[in-house]
């Protein structure tokens, strides 16, 4: 399952809630008919037919009302909730974009030498570029700009990653 | 209050002189650096500076678009939950 949004609790007194995205694309919310709240643990708490979605201008969030819940006790109930979808309703990707999940645990390889360096062990993201964290063999934390002058080629189907080290980058 | 344009940016010394060096030279190496408070330049753009973060030093590659801003602002001091499970991409740029 993946993560598309939190439920950050209710809103007003006829059982809406308030939903922060947690996805690239939050305009997906805007055609889903039924949403699924579950437990950070896993367990799944609600299942819940939309019938209006909003967005709260200048707040960044989401204000959905359902058929199934009709007042704020019943809202405020989900607070903490994950609104989740099966990996196979992501949404599509853009040309030359991955999945963070399936950026990390990728093999970093030197381009010139195929030399194993490290691999992925997470994502910062600085704004204009992510930075990919790269744990090497003598267990050190490196880190990576994603950019075209030091990533050459991105594989997950391969589970690589092939770079070009500029001078002075891993001293 | 906004700093007045009289003065002009500013820059670590230091730093802009390896960039000149470097831009003299032709060369593209690595710079670290400690100076979050520096101002970016159009002579920084297209080279790679280390920024310290208070633990490590983060490569920012610089482009056009961060001209003007601080180097501190790309490199972020405190520690992120992370995007991992969530539908979150990523993109070489």
């Amino acid at each position: 399952m993946v993560i598309i949004g939190r439920v950050l609790g209710a809103h007003g007194v006829r059982g809406e809630i308030r939903i922060l995205p947690l996805t690239d694309f939050p305009e997906r919310f805007m055609d889903m008919d039924r949403i699924d709240i579950f437990r950070p643990a896993g367990k799944r708490i609600a299942s819940l037919e939309v019938e209006e979605i909003r967005t709260h201008e200048g707040k960044g969030v989401l204000l959905i009302a359902s058929k199934e819940i009709a007042d704020r006790d019943a809202a405020q109930a989900l607070e903490g909730g994950l609104v989740m979808v099966l990996q196979s309703q992501r949404a599509s990707l853009p040309e030359g974009s991955y999945w963070i999940d399936d950026i990390i645990g990728l093999s970093v390889v030197l381009g010139e030498t195929g030399e194993t360096i490290g691999v992925v062990e997470d994502l910062l993201r600085t704004g204009e570029h992510d930075i990919y964290s790269v744990r090497t063999p003598d267990g050190k934390l490196k880190m990576l700009p994603a950019v075209k002058e030091v990533i050459l080629r991105m594989a997950p189907d391969e589970g690589v990653i092939e770079v070009s080290l500029p001078e002075g980058l891993w001293d | 209050m906004a700093r007045s344009t009289k003065k002009g940016p500013f820059i670590e010394q230091k730093l802009l002189r390896k960039v000149e060096v470097m831009n003299g030279e032709g060369k593209k190496k690595v710079i670290k650096t400690w100076s979050r408070r520096s101002t970016i330049v159009p002579d920084m753009v297209g080279h790679t500076i280390a920024v310290h973060n208070g633990r490590i030093h983060i490569p920012i590659y610089i482009s056009e678009n961060m001209v003007g801003h601080k180097l501190g602002e790309f490199a972020p001091t405190r520690k992120f939950g992370g995007h991992a499970g969530q539908e979150r991409s990523t993109r070489v740029r």
